[in-house]
């Protein structure tokens, strides 16, 4: 799994980006919010070394 | 015919029924509530039934039956809907105790307007996973709320071959009540699989449906460019019958498109021998997250679609993790911006599955969120190439069966043997077929098409069953 030093550092972070938005988890939580940070960051890295070149996102698309 | 005749009768075999006189709407109703007298406690099919209101629109559909009207195949067909769909019968939960009682209250969402117009029948509300994504806890789950530890008001939904065994979901209901006869199809809605992975755990065949051929509103959002609303039931041929119903835009999802109207039943029978199936095995089986099982059915299905006439081709599917993982991440992103005032306001009345998942959405950023919609945009440009060369992919649905309860282990590896999101990713027409049973349990193959070429998914399914048994296959509990 992920180590603990690695979870402590990430469960501030975690902490203060919830509280961004106004939301403040109890502390079980955050815990286990904290390994699921690392694993966003892990499929993260993995989405950010495709190569998409100059491909734009397609966000939002109209239509009449 | 009899009752039992009637709820083991798929959806449009009740049609011809109805049609030449063998019954009424009104008997085929009371035959499945009948039957879900008897199972839905034991089974958590429904969050609320609708039995009623269900007798009274049976006996208004027989009368103008009766008169010479009939709307559609659908005249006098009894449904079950999930319950984050809003019906005008009663209050929509999403099985949670945080969405506000008043959503839903405008009634019937576009999907539920048409096939109630097209005469469709509502038995009930259909149990999920909270809010489309929380995984059910049997600790807090009971049906009666009775005892200390019973948090949640909501049953567990529990899978119709083996009741230690989680329905999968989020259409975990729905697929339950097609399984066990409780209604002949219903609906069900799959952000990362979430119709073709119940349909799959529970033995039952389910459509995912192009992105926006079926409008979203009326469905509490999970994640926007992800969500789909598409049929649970016993048939490919049932499915299609049902998407003629419900595709087609709407004026207030700015996501459904319009486009000309397919009749999807048209040249349904028409076989495989023009089409070239690409078989996915290296992102899937090949992958080692599929059990012996599993991956046995899949080599038993590949022979069954080339007895039916399909040509099959090995094929390299490109990005399949990243875009399983570009679903299981933006979707969160997605969700957590619906679901954060809520999360402020309301977090402990949220399942802890629940808002532990949203919450992920908040550690996306801005960048993060772009970049998952580039690899999506450069994993469509990378499927067309793919379709240039095979008309469908097939893979299974996911490469275990169902769950037994208490038995989750780890996440991100239970995740690996779901072979759903990519197809969410994409927004490409997905179907999941019976494909057998593994160990005792059902197990799935999933084709899946080129956009908005449903009508071939749902093909190459009628082909599939038309050449094996396994959707006739009744479980234990029935």
């Amino acid at each position: 799994m992920h180590d603990e030093q690695t979870v402590d550092a990430t469960r501030s972070v975690v902490a203060a980006m919830l509280a961004a938005s106004g939301v403040v988890p109890p502390a079980d939580d955050l815990d286990e919010l904290a390994v699921a940070m690392i694993v966003i960051r892990g499929r993260m890295a993995r989405l950010q070394a495709v190569d998409c070149g100059d491909v734009a996102p397609v966000i939002v698309r109209f239509q009449p | 015919m009899s009752p039992e005749e009637l709820r083991g009768a798929d959806l449009l075999a009740l049609a011809g029924a109805l049609a030449d006189g063998r019954t009424t709407s009104a008997q085929v109703v009371d035959a499945h509530l009948a039957a879900a007298d008897r199972l839905d406690p034991v089974l958590g099919t429904y969050l609320r039934r609708f039995d009623v209101e269900a007798r009274a629109a049976a006996a208004r559909l027989d009368e103008e039956r009766a008169a010479g009207r009939v709307r559609s195949v659908l005249h006098g067909i009894p449904l079950g809907v999930k319950d984050i769909l809003a019906t005008d019968e009663g209050p929509t939960t999403a099985q949670s105790l945080a969405l506000d009682p008043s959503w839903g209250a405008a009634g019937d969402g576009p999907v539920v307007a048409r096939l109630r117009e097209a005469g469709a029948i509502f038995l009930g509300k259909t149990t999920t996973m909270e809010f489309a994504i929380g995984f059910p806890d049997p600790r807090l789950h009971r049906a009666d709320g009775s005892t200390a530890e019973a948090h949640k008001p909501f049953p567990l939904p529990r899978n119709p071959w083996d009741l230690e065994h989680w329905t999968g979901g989020s259409s975990s209901g729905t697929a339950s009540g097609v399984a066990a006869g409780l209604f002949p199809a219903g609906l069900g809605t799959d952000t990362a699989g979430s119709i073709r992975l119940p349909a799959g755990y529970c033995g039952v065949t389910g459509h995912k449906p192009t992105f926006g051929l079926v409008p979203k509103n009326g469905c509490v959002p999970l994640g926007f460019t992800y969500d789909h609303i598409g049929p649970l039931a016993c048939t490919a041929r049932d499915c299609a019958a049902i998407l003629n119903v419900i595709a087609g835009a709407d004026p207030g999802d700015a996501t459904s498109v319009t486009r000309p109207p397919v009749d999807h039943l048209d040249g349904i029978d028409r076989g495989l021998a023009d089409v070239r199936i690409g078989v996915a095995r290296s992102a899937t089986v090949g992958a080692g997250s599929a059990s012996e099982a599993v991956a046995a059915c899949f080599e038993r299905a590949l022979d069954e679609l080339r007895a039916a006439g399909a040509t099959l081709v090995d094929v390299e599917f490109p990005l399949w993790q990243e875009l399983g993982e570009s679903c299981f991440t933006g979707l969160f992103a997605e969700a957590f911006a619906w679901h954060r005032p809520m999360l402020a306001e309301r977090w402990e009345d949220y399942g802890t599955d629940t808002r532990r998942g949203i919450a992920q959405g908040a550690m996306v950023s801005a960048a993060d969120y772009v970049q998952i919609q580039r690899v999506r945009e450069v994993g469509r440009q990378r499927i067309i190439e793919l379709f240039g060369a095979v008309d469908l992919l097939a893979t299974p649905t996911t490469g275990t069966t169902a769950m037994r309860y208490g038995t989750g282990g780890d996440r991100e590896a239970r995740l690996r043997t779901l072979y759903t999101p990519a197809y969410n990713s994409l927004g490409l027409p997905a179907i999941a077929l019976p494909m057998g049973l593994a160990d005792g349990l059902p197990a799935s193959l999933q084709l899946a098409g080129r956009w908005f070429e449903d009508a071939l998914v749902l093909r190459a399914g009628v082909a599939y069953q038309a050449v094996s048994d396994h959707h006739r296959r009744r479980p234990p509990t029935w």
